[in-house]
């Protein structure tokens, strides 16, 4: 009686321990059953308003980057240039934007002047421009990405600069990744060139005579190209096809600046995740051409503001 | 035996389910492997890959910085290989030759323009949607 007992003991262990081995399986496969449904009602909707896709197969699978304007700001506090409004956009030109298009241009310059003016702490700047930003976001519907609660992190953070970067840059990538996953890559497009032409605007404003600015200035031939490619992605859009006509007129310009690249064989640190790139790029441009340059991103600047 | 063969099918599932994430949710997961002090470039960079598809971002990193290149598919680390190439195509960094990591840091000494080339690890995914993000050290 007792063998027959720890028989059936053995029997309902080994019982239990399929069931378990059985049930993780069907949880799994219902889980997935589940994801993939969900992934199929909304596959066919997520292929039409992933825009990226789209872009990938038209452009052989590339993808363009541009600097954040944050970070030519930054360099302007590294080299302990002095704070200068002069040069920002004001906020009483917002009346001035009617379609989409000019308002995710001037998007991108209120929010390069933002980060510009955070990185210096400047109070009463940041407040009308954030005013200005808020009234763009509401008009171009990006409130579900740029919401109250990113706006009054920013208030909160009003004077701490090194804060402040950290949510100027999450407005950007809000903003950009909600732009593109609902279809809106031209509008994206846009806010990224008003953003870049405004860095451009502020460092030849801020440039003088200082080495490090104007090499800096220098450097854009890669990032017109890309820009270009960027808006080059939505041909329907009027105003990012009006605006390559102006960057190709641009990139003639860098062309005049002799370059030479030379390559050096980087130093890479597995137990640090990092490698030092040391290869560089060495730009010899003339001051005429620093002018010209100079003088085709303030036209292109007022063109967009105005 | 039969126990290792149920819980292999198991988790091959899990696994699948957890490679067909939507991208919002693997741009939210591969931000985790951006530390506090590196701020995002503000941008998204997705694409849909399949097995043989490679996507090509280009950029330019300014001297003087260091970035954080963080690339992912999926909700798991290694499943996007990516490498960094120079303006003349040369090899500047793998990470296949690193486990596969899924971010590495480059610290830029001159402005660099340069090409990132990602592709799926096709020993643990074999589609999806691939996101690659860029940032600078505060």
């Amino acid at each position: 009686m007792d063998r027959i007992n720890l028989k059936l003991n053995m029997f309902q262990m080994r019982l239990t321990k399929h069931f378990f081995i059985l049930a993780t399986f069907c949880l799994s496969l219902a889980a997935c059953v589940e994801e993939n449904t969900q992934q199929l009602d909304g596959g066919e909707d997520q292929q039409k308003k992933d825009p990226n896709k789209a872009q990938m197969l038209k452009l052989n699978n590339q993808l363009f980057s541009i600097p954040s304007p944050i970070q030519s700001a930054k360099l302007f506090q590294e080299l302990n240039l002095p704070y200068n409004n002069d040069n920002l956009h004001s906020a009483d030109a917002l009346g001035n934007y009617a379609t989409s298009s000019k308002k995710g241009l001037n998007l991108g310059v209120y929010g390069a002047d933002l980060g510009y003016v955070s990185l210096y702490a400047q109070e009463k700047d940041a407040t009308e421009l954030l005013g200005a930003i808020n009234k763009l976001v509401n008009d171009l519907d990006l409130t579900a990405a740029i919401d109250e609660n990113l706006v009054n992190r920013f208030i909160k953070n009003m004077n701490n600069s090194d804060s402040l970067v950290y949510i100027v840059s999450d407005f950007y990538d809000a903003g950009d990744s909600y732009l593109k996953e609902n279809d809106r890559s031209d509008i994206a497009g846009l806010v990224l060139a008003g953003g870049w032409i405004e860095g451009m605007y502020l460092t030849t404003t801020n440039a003088g005579s200082n080495e490090k600015v104007i090499a800096r200035i220098s450097e854009q031939k890669s990032v017109i190209g890309n820009l270009i490619k960027i808006l080059e992605q939505t041909p329907d859009n009027a105003e990012a096809q009006g605006l390559i006509e102006d960057l190709v007129q641009l990139e003639n310009i860098y062309d005049k600046i002799d370059y030479e690249y030379v390559y050096v064989r980087p130093e890479t640190m597995p137990d640090k995740r990092r490698t030092k790139i040391k290869s560089r790029t060495e730009f010899s441009m003339s001051d005429d051409v620093l002018n010209e340059i100079k003088n085709t991103v303030e036209s292109l600047r007022n063109k967009i503001i105005s | 035996m039969k126990k290792l063969f149920f819980f292999a099918i198991a988790l091959s599932f899990t696994g699948l389910c957890s490679s067909q994430a939507p991208c919002s949710a693997i741009a939210e997961f591969c931000e985790q492997n951006l530390s506090a002090n590196f701020i995002s470039d503000g941008q998204s960079y997705r694409a849909f890959l399949s097995v043989e598809d490679v996507a090509e971002f280009k950029a330019t990193l300014y001297g003087g910085n260091t970035y954080r290149i963080a690339a992912c598919s999926g909700t798991e680390n290694g499943n996007l290989m990516f490498n960094v190439l120079d303006r003349e195509r040369k090899p500047m960094f793998d990470s296949s030759e690193h486990e596969n990591a899924s971010y590495w840091d480059f610290e830029v000494e001159n402005t660099f323009d340069c090409i990132i080339e990602a592709q799926l690890n096709i020993e643990k995914i074999d589609s999806g949607c691939a996101v690659l993000l860029i940032a600078f050290e505060n």
